[in-house]
């Protein structure tokens, strides 16, 4: 006897569409695929037709021969980049950068978006999230600029209040000391907000019955965020963390570029800058090519490496 | 149905507009597109022109890759220059400029082969920036070889006479040995001998009111001890700007552009400079930068920074900013060339409201040796702007008959000063002069002038196709209004800092001849580890310090690729006996 004469139906739906053909399912929602197509033709001229470029990092570039027609050196390229008194400098700094900003500025929307969880005046609450959305839409060069305006030795504000107080003047973005503080403080500044997003719509997804429930038990805010809340989101800040890891070799390349000063150069020549300065300023394509390519190769280990460790012990993972 | 009808119509445009960026530029495209006339291939070259030489309105464009753009008539077609360049020609050339840095966007010109007909971009000689890419493309095959058209055009051979470039600039770079005989850089800019050769006026200058204020006679300054005093009591004196804001005691225009003139009293008064060569007391050629002369001039400004006298943001803030501090009498020293000084000042009208802080020149300072303060120059330019011809070149032969024209005397007197009896009329002595108008207008507010000057095409081309450069011989000025209202004061420092030529033959114009030349560039000359370690040396905490980064770098300049420098000091020293003519 069918206890429910609709799931049976349903099932059958089911096996009936899995064994059509993959020809006729796509016929079937052909006006969804077509939907698709412009972003599956973008990435396909975009993200993977350029990729044959990356042959450039075994190749002496000549510009009358192009990609395809220059000819091969192997692993000359790598070699050079390994070997040069700058590779462990580079990497070490970028390696810094990258851990820190993974470290203090990857928790910072998780925080923030918890506290605006917590917000129940809704007229604040969406004030605050403008606002912490907006610095996201100021370009690095603008979000500099205005730094160095702020903490210029020559009439800059922050100065102005030091003098007032007695204390001399201090060239800030000139420091060595300054600079890790500033590149993190100003990338929270700049990317909490934008990134709490992704964290208030899993929050939204939490059943309020949860917190009820909790509070009838006595569990108070705290109690509440740490047992209901992050385990709710456990899953996207894993994937966040997942990206984020991914990207470690990304330090951010116009923030640096711009926030370097003589003082800090030791301290501030990353990956991407130093693609800039020997690659791509002086013509050596081939260079600069060999050395994206190490740093995407190093980025997707640690990614696989995160994956597996986020598997096992969160319970998350990309694939 | 009408819904999916829909939906689907939106795909589809969605995927078209997604592909319509994907073609390849055919040669020629832009300007069809642009509704000019579309660009002839280079075999079309030979049958292009008409009998009496002239080309039936060819239009070309020239890349002027200098960063910071160029401005033009808004009109390149029609304005009286033009119109008569093209009446006697058949030829119009409109100029274009960049917002970029020049290496990269010639790199990505001749990476991806999406060229102009005409490039102008600067070509320093060496191994390094604009000069290696250039280099590279004319070896690559992305340059036409002008050698034997050049003959036909006599105007532009003469940018190629030893005396108007060097001998070393014409072995080296003009005639490098990759290009194998072929000719693709047409040397501009280059001054026709010592009285063409341009004075760019580099030099210390201070506020007029500070030396009055603190009893200084500021052209007595000659040696670092007392521009160090001299700035020391400025400092110490507290002076305002214009807000009655603190003061800034010394500053620089962009990325330290010049920090050098604060060290002049450090450089030796020879052709390859402070940066050069010199023989030592063993008679052995010896490279200043492993000296101690290297080493106490980097910390001299070390000094400078560390009191608190050298902006500490000028190694890395704009000629913008450089223009504010400058401008409102901020900073009460800059150094870089008085023109540019001056112009600051204009854009605030400072001398106008503050005429006692006119800014005047310190000294000048001497050479090391106690030479007076001159500009150097060898036989000729050892390194200058240059003109080439990309392989896209829609017609070579206009281009250069176009050239050809603009360096005669009546092409470069048009494009300088116009129509006659309109903008500019002849003096008794047959010389252009702009009339006396627009010199009124000039004197007023220059900057409005040019810009009013360059609608009818004038005073903007000849400073991007003038080769040989022959204007104060033919016209006893440079530029148009020079005579009658340069600023007197640069007027007087040019005599006071005149330009000096040392003859003979600059030693090293042998160093690509070195067998480990790539090896040597690599560590000496690649253009931004000398930067990166003096730069970090100003800002150490202690002497010591800084002392020690910077003879950290002198000691990677020795031992750096195994050695290759001090090699090829050795090999340069085997190398004196060859030549009699060498000069350092």
């Amino acid at each position: 006897m069918v206890r429910n004469p609709s799931a049976a139906i349903s099932k059958k739906k089911e096996y009936d569409y899995v064994n059509k053909s993959l020809r006729k399912r796509i016929w079937e929602h052909k006006v969804l695929y077509l939907f698709i197509l412009p972003l599956i033709v973008w990435l396909l001229i975009f993200c993977y037709q350029p990729m044959y470029g990356a042959t450039l990092a075994f190749k002496d570039f000549k510009y009358n021969l192009g990609i395809m027609g220059s000819p091969w050196v192997g692993f000359k390229h790598f070699e050079k980049f390994i070997n040069s008194p700058e590779f462990w400098i580079v990497i070490k700094n970028t390696l810094i950068i990258s851990l820190m900003k993974l470290a203090i500025s990857f928790p910072a929307p998780i925080l923030l978006a918890l506290l605006l969880n917590e917000v129940r005046a809704a007229k604040f609450k969406r004030v605050i999230q403008t606002m912490s959305y907006l610095p996201n839409f100021v370009s690095w060069v603008v979000v500099v600029q205005i730094l160095t305006v702020i903490f210029s030795p020559y009439g800059g504000v922050y100065n102005n209040l030091r003098n007032m107080m007695g204390l001399e003047s201090q060239f800030v973005m000139g420091t060595k000391e300054s600079f890790y503080p500033i590149v993190i403080l100003s990338d929270i500044w700049k990317n909490a907000g934008w990134n709490s997003i992704i964290y208030l719509s899993a929050l939204t997804s939490i059943s309020v019955e949860l917190y009820e429930a909790a509070e009838i038990d006595g569990a108070g805010r705290l109690k509440s965020t740490w047992y209901i809340t992050l385990p709710g989101i456990k899953e996207t800040i894993g994937i966040m963390f997942l990206f984020a890891v991914g990207n470690i070799l990304n330090a951010g390349y116009d923030q640096i570029l711009l926030l370097k000063q003589p003082a800090n150069v030791q301290i501030s020549e990353i990956l991407d800058t130093y693609i800039l300065n020997t690659g791509l300023n002086y013509g050596r394509f081939e260079y600069a090519t060999a050395i994206g390519l190490f740093k995407s190769l190093f980025s997707i280990s640690l990614m696989f490496i995160a994956n597996l460790v986020c598997k096992k012990t969160m319970e998350v993972s990309l694939w | 149905m009408l819904k999916k009808l829909l939906s689907m119509s939106l795909c589809t445009i969605l995927a078209v507009s997604a592909l319509s960026g994907c073609g390849t530029d055919t040669p020629g495209s832009s300007q069809a597109e642009s509704g000019e006339k579309p660009a002839a291939n280079v075999s079309d070259v030979e049958t292009s022109s008409t009998s009496d030489g002239k080309f039936d309105d060819v239009r070309l464009k020239m890349l002027v890759c200098w960063n910071g753009g160029f401005p033009t008539a808004s009109d390149q077609y029609n304005n009286d220059v033009a119109e008569k360049i093209r009446e006697e020609t058949g030829v119009t050339v409109e100029y274009e400029g960049i917002m970029m840095s020049e290496t990269e966007k010639l790199n990505l010109m001749f990476a991806s082969g999406d060229m102009p007909d005409i490039i102008n971009a600067p070509y320093w000689g060496g191994t390094k920036g604009e000069t290696a890419v250039i280099k590279k493309a004319g070896a690559e095959g992305r340059l036409i070889d002008i050698k034997d058209m050049l003959a036909n055009y006599e105007n532009l051979k003469a940018a190629y006479e030893i005396g108007t470039i060097g001998s070393k600039y014409y072995e080296n770079d003009i005639n490098y040995p990759d290009f194998n005989g072929a000719t693709y850089i047409l040397p501009q800019e280059v001054g026709a001998g010592v009285e063409n050769e341009t004075n760019w006026a580099y030099g210390v200058f201070v506020r007029g009111d500070v030396p009055e204020a603190l009893g200084i006679d500021e052209k007595q300054i000659k040696t670092t001890e007392q521009l160090y005093d001299f700035l020391v009591k400025a400092r110490d004196y507290g002076f305002k700007d214009v807000n009655g804001n603190d003061c800034i005691v010394a500053t620089t225009y962009h990325e330290g552009w010049d920090n050098s003139g604060y060290y002049q009293n450090f450089k030796p008064h020879t052709l390859t400079g402070d940066n050069g060569y010199f023989l030592n007391e063993d008679k052995k050629v010896d490279y200043l930068p492993l000296t101690e002369n290297f080493v106490d001039k980097h910390l001299f400004l070390w000094k400078l920074v560390n009191e608190n006298i050298l902006d500490k943001e000028s190694f890395k803030h704009s000629d913008a900013q450089a223009d504010e501090k400058v401008g409102n009498g901020t900073a009460l020293f800059a150094s870089a060339q008085y023109g540019t000084v001056i112009k600051s000042t204009q854009l605030t009208g400072l001398y106008n409201s503050n005429p006692e802080m006119r800014y005047t020149w310190v000294g000048p300072l001497s050479f090391e040796g106690g030479e007076a303060a001159t500009q150097l120059r060898s036989e000729g330019r050892n390194g200058s702007p240059a003109i080439v011809f990309p392989t896209t070149c829609s017609n070579i032969d206009a281009a250069l008959t176009y050239l050809n024209y603009v360096n005669s005397e009546e092409g470069a007197k048009l494009c300088q000063y116009g129509i006659e009896g309109v903008t500019y009329e002849l003096n008794d002595q047959n010389q252009p002069r702009m009339n006396a108008e627009w010199t009124a207008k000039f004197a007023e507010d220059n900057e409005k002038t040019k810009e009013e000057l360059r609608e009818f095409g004038v005073g903007y081309m000849l400073g991007r196709v003038l080769c040989a450069d022959k204007r104060m011989s033919w016209w006893g000025e440079k530029d148009a209004f020079q005579a009658e209202a340069e600023n007197e004061f640069v007027k007087e420092y040019k005599e006071v800092k005149p330009v000096e030529q040392i003859d003979g033959y600059s030693i090293d114009g042998i160093v690509p001849n070195f067998e480990r030349y790539t090896e040597v560039s690599e560590i000496a000359w690649e253009g931004t580890t000398e930067k990166d370690y003096t730069e970090r040396a100003y800002f150490a905490e202690t002497e010591e310090e800084a002392r020690k980064i910077l003879e950290d770098y002198q000691e990677y300049l020795r031992t750096g690729n195994g050695g290759a420098l001090p090699e090829l000091l050795d090999w340069m020293t085997e190398q004196l006996g060859t030549r009699d003519d060498f000069v350092f």
